[in-house]
């Protein structure tokens, strides 16, 4: 007469919580109780917040030349040889290129050639194509996209910085209303390469123009405009290329020197420029010539810094100022990583036919 | 407390599923949202607890007194005895959450709901439903849409076993 008692849902929600994205989209299908659980907005933020704080959830994303890999980032700074596991693209074309825009509660931005942009999430293999922008930007632009979730709104957002030497403009799409928005002209000038980083709210990015370097931004809720310049006597140094990054809530700049070495730069102080200070400097050795250091992608508890460069990783160590490199199965060329979280944060809209391969 | 201006420790009794009963220092079960209400609000003195099998009930109370016994110097005396704790047949963990998440023992319910978890993720969709006593209301035309939609979720060594 003790039948295991039935649980009740809420208990069931708890510990179903728990479970990485692959247990739960097959638990989908124990039943419809259960389905509808899983399926629950509620339930999808709660385990994305269980999913951001813990780090055993968190992976990067690997991309190779053709085709994406993934590791576990407990893997990266516990293990003496890292493995790497495929991953499915959700577009198969070995001729168009793809770059990494962002990522954010499990969704990865994609550019995929020069117009095509795509909201993925590699842990449910779900994607969304993006509309296209109108205008489309012609070859005479250089463009820079970043993308973010906008708390204030509950909305993910992907803003794109259009510039010519003389003008430039920004363009936000929303994902809520599946539309772009073109926002008011800004001052032309190159863009440095990278995309846009979220910090304190606002994208950032890196641009030259006639009167020298700096950093422009825009407000993400607000969706306006700004920008300020970099007058740190070092960072001034036109000779290096400078790509933007973020590490924690802190902008970071790497400078590189003819290959031959990389400087690390944080803002500690945010859009105070006295506040830059170079945190260390990365030497390239001999069979890293050709690759260029990635801006930092995180930061362990212990405050290790981790950076890929080439087909293997470059971990800074605070307490020994010196760097480490852990050996990385089944990689090889030049590798761009990008840090996500295992979530079932869904690209596409209830109301949407589902595009899945 | 009540009854006790002596210094005494006040003493409760707890009655399993089979009438079987447990006598305790109130100060134990008031790891309990549920018995701190009930002996804070009421005053009682012998609490039942018809749905409880009396097997689930000793280990809980065994829990509660580790956890009263907790200190900083036998942190990790406490986090082996926990997972020992845990250690046992599926059927008589989910006993213990279902018991656990009814007494409203918060810290232990994390540890147990995160126990489960563990030993469920690589459970086949059969072995859980099994386990938790749920009726399939899908069509096999469902089901099987659920595994053409992400083969990858079925793929793997999945474990069969219900323990």
């Amino acid at each position: 007469n003790f039948a295991n008692p039935s649980l009740p849902n809420e208990l069931i929600t708890d510990i179903l919580e728990r479970l990485h994205v692959k247990s739960l989209l097959r638990f989908k299908c124990v039943s419809k109780d259960w389905l509808s659980i899983i399926s629950s907005p509620q339930f999808v933020n709660t385990h994305l917040t269980l999913s951001a704080n813990d780090y055993f959830w968190h992976r990067l994303l690997l991309k190779l030349n053709h085709n994406f890999k993934h590791c576990f980032v407990s893997s990266i700074f516990d293990e003496a040889v890292i493995e790497t596991f495929d991953l499915d693209f959700p577009i198969k074309n070995p001729d168009t290129s793809f770059d990494i825009m962002g990522s954010v509660n499990g969704l990865i931005c994609l550019l995929i050639g020069l117009n095509r942009l795509v909201l993925w999430n590699p842990s449910t293999r779900k994607f969304k194509q993006l509309p296209d922008l109108m205008p489309k930007h012609t070859d005479d632009y250089n463009f820079n996209y970043g993308f973010e979730y906008d708390e204030v709104h509950d909305d993910y957002k992907v803003v794109g910085i259009f510039c010519t030497s003389t003008h430039g403009y920004v363009c936000v799409y929303s994902l809520k209303t599946n539309s772009w928005r073109r926002l008011g002209d800004m001052r032309g000038g190159l863009l440095y390469n990278g995309s846009a980083k979220l910090v304190h709210g606002k994208f950032h990015w890196a641009t030259m123009h006639a009167g020298g370097w700096g950093v422009g931004s825009i407000d993400l809720v607000e969706e306006r405009a700004d920008g300020w310049g970099i007058t740190s006597i070092d960072l001034v140094d036109e000779k290096c290329r400078k790509v933007l990054g973020v590490l924690g809530s802190e902008l970071t700049i790497l400078c590189n020197y003819d290959r031959t070495r990389d400087d690390m730069w944080v803002m500690k102080e945010y859009g105070v420029k006295e506040s830059w200070i170079k945190l260390y400097t990365f030497r390239y050795p001999n069979v890293l010539k050709d690759y260029m250091i990635s801006p930092p992608l995180c930061m362990s508890n212990e405050g290790e810094i981790l950076h890929v460069v080439g087909s293997t990783f470059a971990i800074y160590n605070p307490v020994y100022r010196s760097f480490t490199s852990p050996k990385v199965t089944n990689i090889d060329g030049s590798v761009e990583a990008k840090l996500y979280i295992e979530s079932l944060v869904c690209p596409i809209s209830q109301n949407e036919p589902v595009t899945q391969h | 407390m009540a009854s006790s201006t002596t210094g005494e420790k006040k003493i409760l009794t707890l009655k399993g599923g089979d009438n079987e009963e447990f006598i305790l220092e109130e100060s134990l079960v008031l790891q309990s949202e549920l018995l701190k209400n009930m002996v804070k609000e009421e005053r009682v003195s012998s609490i039942p607890l018809p749905s409880i099998k009396s097997k689930t009930l000793v280990k809980i109370i065994e829990y509660l007194k580790k956890h009263a016994e907790l200190t900083p110097s036998n942190k990790e005396e406490f986090k082996n005895f926990e997972k020992e704790f845990v250690n046992v047949v599926l059927e008589e963990l989910l006993d213990i959450t279902v018991a656990v998440n009814y007494l409203k023992i918060n810290g232990l319910l994390e540890f147990c709901c995160q126990a489960v978890a563990d030993r469920i993720k690589d459970k086949s969709v059969e072995a859980v439903r099994k386990i938790f006593r749920i009726e399939s209301d899908f069509t096999p035309e469902e089901e099987s849409e659920f595994r053409k939609e992400t083969p990858e979720a079925f793929e793997g060594d999945l474990d069969d076993t219900t323990n």
